[in-house]
């Protein structure tokens, strides 16, 4: 957690609307390129953002996260993609792409949060991830936490899109397999 | 489950993993045409060197003859010119900042260099410049260096790479109390 955090958490706390400010200040550009890869939209994104101070400013209190900006871009992300699925019946998008490579890990079993806790989920994951190599895990959390495309993605590595689609189409297989190990498909 | 379900439900991978990955930290370096420096530098070097040997093969003197003509000396000029142009645009090249983290160390944990071995400045290094913050670093110390297993808490705080990307330095650590502590304690506590 930057330091600067518990200061934020703490204007958040005592209802202080500089909290908005010192936010924006400083995870406004954060929230912004979360919100914009998945939306690809200025104007869409701007409302995400603002839902998002919102959404902030009604969780704190109670919530007391224990990294401001992981928990913002979490809120980011979520708002981002219910905004996107509201229109996405209407044309191919960047997140039908994304569901389409997810697809192959459905199966008809319960969902994962419907049957265990959220503090189980984690540790899974944690430990689908501390599996991959960490360029793969990378690969993965870009492709499916950020949502960024693959070309964007293999830029950022300087490699090619191949290598990046054979990565993820791996790591995909590994969280079926933890997936499938552990009962939720 | 629903791939839509499990989209969110891959909103919990861990705060470390996001932001290691933040797009942020990677820089989206343009495709900068260094062969298209380096082949204009090199064609108008070698047609200056040309033009300036040829000059000189012209007017120099024949054996054992006196010199008819001097060189003039616009053409030296011309020459020291072009060619410290030519220097001074690699060198241009040469000084983009590479701010993306190398791979290979930027998983590693934000601590730590490469080989496991612990570096704790009282002051960060010239050069360094800053890559992140709030990566939680406990798991990073028990699995790069057994030596750490009995330490306790989390260390927090901005975290800075070497300029070279060998090391990365974090400012503060912050104990199960909440009390910071220096980086003299910090290493003392280590020894």
């Amino acid at each position: 957690m930057n330091t600067d955090e518990p200061i934020l958490v703490g204007l958040y706390f005592s209802r202080d609307e500089n909290a908005i400010t010192v936010t924006k200040e400083k995870y406004g550009a954060y929230g912004h390129s979360i919100a914009y890869g998945i939306l690809e939209n200025v104007h869409d994104t701007a409302e995400c953002e603002n839902d998002a101070y919102y959404r902030l400013w009604c969780s704190i209190p109670p919530a007391v996260p224990q990294c401001f900006r992981t928990y913002f871009g979490r809120i980011v992300r979520a708002l981002a993609l219910d905004r996107l699925r509201k229109r996405q019946a209407r044309k191919r998008s960047s997140l039908s792409e994304v569901m389409m490579e997810l697809d192959d890990l459905i199966g008809t079993a319960p969902s994962p949060e419907q049957t265990v806790g959220e503090a189980e989920i984690r540790e899974l994951l944690r430990r689908f991830l501390g599996a991959l190599s960490p360029q793969t895990r990378d690969f993965f959390v870009q492709r499916y936490w950020y949502l960024k495309d693959v070309a964007t993605i293999a830029e950022m590595h300087r490699c090619s899109e191949e290598n990046v689609r054979v990565a993820l189409y791996r790591a995909r297989n590994a969280l079926k397999k933890i997936l499938t190990e552990e009962g939720y498909l | 489950m629903t791939s839509e379900q499990l989209l969110d439900l891959l909103a919990y991978l861990p705060d470390d993993a996001i932001l290691r990955a933040d797009p942020g930290h990677f820089r989206i370096r343009k495709k900068t045409n260094l062969r298209k420096i380096l082949t204009f530098g090199g064609l108008t070097a070698a047609l200056v060197l040309c033009f300036t040997v040829g000059l000189t093969r012209f007017f120099s003197p024949a054996p054992g003859g006196s010199p008819s003509v001097q060189l003039p000396p616009v053409v030296a000029t011309d020459t020291q010119t072009a060619t410290t142009d030519t220097n001074s645009s690699t060198e241009n090249y040469e000084e983009i900042p590479s701010a993306c983290p190398p791979p290979h160390f930027h998983y590693q944990g934000a601590l730590y260099s490469p080989n496991g071995s612990l570096t704790v400045l009282e002051e960060l290094p010239e050069g360094a410049y800053y890559i992140g913050e709030g990566v939680p670093a406990i798991e990073c110390i028990i699995s790069v260096n057994h030596c750490y297993e009995d330490f306790c808490g989390n260390l927090k705080g901005p975290l800075y790479l070497s300029e070279d990307g060998a090391f990365a330095y974090c400012l503060y650590k912050i104990d199960e109390n909440g009390n910071t502590l220096s980086y003299q304690q910090l290493q003392k506590h280590f020894e």
